[in-house]
């Protein structure tokens, strides 16, 4: 009986640590990033974008110079914005990077900031969890998995 | 004595339950709120043919089902994909009403965007979507009737230029009157909610 | 017994329930404009040679009318009359917290320059971003937008004159005609957009909330102000 448990525990563990290796925590203290999502991009759409929440734990202001992925071409950020009541414009980011600010956190999210994967190398489908790499400033390169699905 | 105390204990509950009968019929009828701007136009909608994949689509043949129109492009990596997600779940949510709503998304980018492309691209939302375009001329005369605004980026990505349009939807009523329009960020269930409404009618 | 008291009692709410939809059609507690159809999207170009586009408006409440500079017509005239009396009506109505402009499209773009416009602008006092007069170069997408979107009718004469039927358009800031101004009316059609604007200011400030319902009923039921 005890044993079972003790398996059943250390199994957990593993589970546990596996887990946390793929997500962003180990390569810097002070920038997490959560929720990388994007959504199921087809061959036929030539750009599909990239979200996620990028949190500034540390004291130090950081910026997100630019981002890399195997399954992209090239990654470029963006801003969807609201020119005024309805119409959609999109331009580059400002200046060309996004600041977090220490201890605040930046949403990327639909209508607003988010990355844009273009040269897509295949299609993008649901259920796929890609491979990305957001170089900051001070905290260096942090690498996350996209997870493709509809919210 | 005991007759006229049932009847006024009876008279007590019968207050109350008439009350809530008042409520209850006051609720049913409340005017549906919309999470669009209600347009209810008392014209038709402007009618066009514009070319799809299968051949021409015309806008008044539609006439009988709910259609939803959208102006937006297929390198477009943001808005419209979000705006189409949106409107496909909410297609799934309505479950077999569903059959009674056509998707029509007009490319508000004619030079890159083939009738086969546009049709691949729509599929990939919902397989019900159509995709039109057109001659720059017909799309500037469609997209200038449904007030939209559309304009290349001066912004440009590596592989090519961005368009900056109105990124609303719009519903166009079994009548073919434009009856709603939704600001972009409208949710897939509100979507559902308003359809729901407008094809119980 | 019991029987006939429900049936009394649907009977009276019934009643009720018509009573009440008809005082409000009859006493129209809350007026409102029509909601005709959408405005057509542009751009055009100003008399500063600016671009102003429809997404420039959104959130205006926007007067609109059609003339083109070489007209000599009294009707021509009529339609500017109005607009200046508009404008300055604007000061004394209580519109002050909604955003008002004046737009004068003129339909004669190959003559009607912005040099031409501003100096016929300059005729009637008119300065951006109050009051523009503004153009679109291309004329097949001129008549897309005037022709087809604002329904105004005008076709070039050989001579270079138009004839045209006058016509002055309200746009709220969504972007929907509100209003449709011809010229068949003994009212001083002034006055009657003026009254049309505080409607419509009073609709924007209270289109909110549970108000919302009652304006949404008064859409219902035509409860058009006059």
């Amino acid at each position: 009986m005890m044993r079972k448990v003790f398996i059943f525990l250390a199994l957990s563990a593993i589970l546990l640590l596996a887990a946390c290796q793929g997500s962003g925590a180990a390569s810097g203290p002070a920038i997490e990033v959560e929720e990388a999502w994007g959504r199921p991009s087809p061959m036929v759409a030539d750009a599909a974008a990239f979200y996620a929440t990028i949190l500034n734990r540390g004291n130090q202001d950081d910026r997100l110079l630019g981002a890399d992925s195997p399954a992209c071409g090239t990654i470029e950020m963006h801003e969807s914005y609201m020119m005024d009541n309805g119409a959609m414009g999109m331009r580059p980011v400002e200046g060309g990077a996004i600041s977090v600010p220490a201890g605040e956190q930046v949403e990327l999210k639909p209508g607003g900031l988010h990355l844009m994967c273009l040269q897509k190398q295949s299609e993008i489908n649901a259920g796929d969890h890609i491979p990305l790499t957001l170089h900051f400033e001070n905290a260096g390169d942090i690498q996350v998995k996209v997870e493709i699905k509809e919210p | 004595m005991s007759v006229s105390k049932r009847k006024f204990s009876s008279w007590i509950l019968l207050v109350p339950l008439a009350l809530l009968g008042l409520f209850g019929i006051a609720w049913w009828l409340r005017p549906h709120t919309f999470h669009g701007t209600v347009i209810q136009s008392p014209e038709p909608a402007p009618d066009f043919t514009l070319t799809a994949a299968s051949g021409p689509v015309t806008l008044s043949n539609f006439r009988g089902k709910v259609v939803l129109l959208y102006f937006g492009y297929t390198f477009c990596p943001d808005v419209c994909p979000t705006t189409l997600a949106n409107a496909g779940r909410a297609l799934r949510l309505l479950g077999d009403q569903a059959d009674e709503v056509q998707l029509i998304m007009v490319s508000v980018d004619p030079e890159r965007d083939t009738p086969e492309k546009l049709e691949e691209y729509v599929k990939h939302f919902d397989p019900s979507f159509i995709g039109v375009t057109g001659t720059p001329e017909e799309i500037a005369r469609v997209a200038a009737l449904y007030g939209i605004y559309y304009e290349k980026s001066e912004e440009s990505v590596a592989t090519g230029y961005l368009v900056n349009h109105t990124a609303t939807l719009m519903v166009v009523d079994r009548e073919g009157r434009l009856k709603l329009v939704f600001p972009f960020g409208v949710t897939a269930e509100e979507i559902a909610d308003d359809l729901h409404y407008i094809l119980r009618r | 017994m019991k029987r006939h008291f429900w049936s009394y009692a649907l009977y009276g709410l019934a009643g009720f329930v018509v009573s009440g939809a008809l005082a409000f059609k009859i006493f129209q507690p809350v007026q409102v404009l029509p909601r005709i159809r959408l405005a057509p999207a542009f751009a055009l170009t100003d008399q500063n040679g600016q671009r102003l586009t429809s997404e420039d408006l959104r959130g205006h409440v926007v007067l609109y009318s059609f003339v083109y500079t070489r007209c000599e017509e009294p009707r021509c005239d009529a339609v500017l009359e109005t607009m200046r009396a508009v404008h300055e009506g604007l000061a004394d109505a209580d519109l002050r917290d909604i955003p008002i402009t004046l737009i004068t499209i003129s339909f004669d773009p190959d003559h009607d320059t912005p040099d031409v416009l501003k100096e016929y602008a300059g005729r009637v006092s008119a300065q951006p971003p109050e009051w523009y007069f503004a153009t679109i170069q291309d004329k097949t997408l001129l008549k897309t937008v005037l022709g087809g979107g604002f329904e105004f009718y005008y076709e070039p004469r050989e001579d270079g004159t138009f004839t045209f039927d006058p016509l002055l358009v309200l746009v709220d800031g969504w972007g929907v005609i509100r209003g449709e101004y011809r010229y068949h009316t003994e009212v001083a059609t002034e006055e009657r957009i003026l009254r049309h604007l505080g409607v419509l200011a009073e609709e924007i400030r209270n289109s909110r909330g549970a108000a919302r319902v009652a304006y949404e009923a008064a859409h219902l039921f035509l409860c058009y102000a006059p």
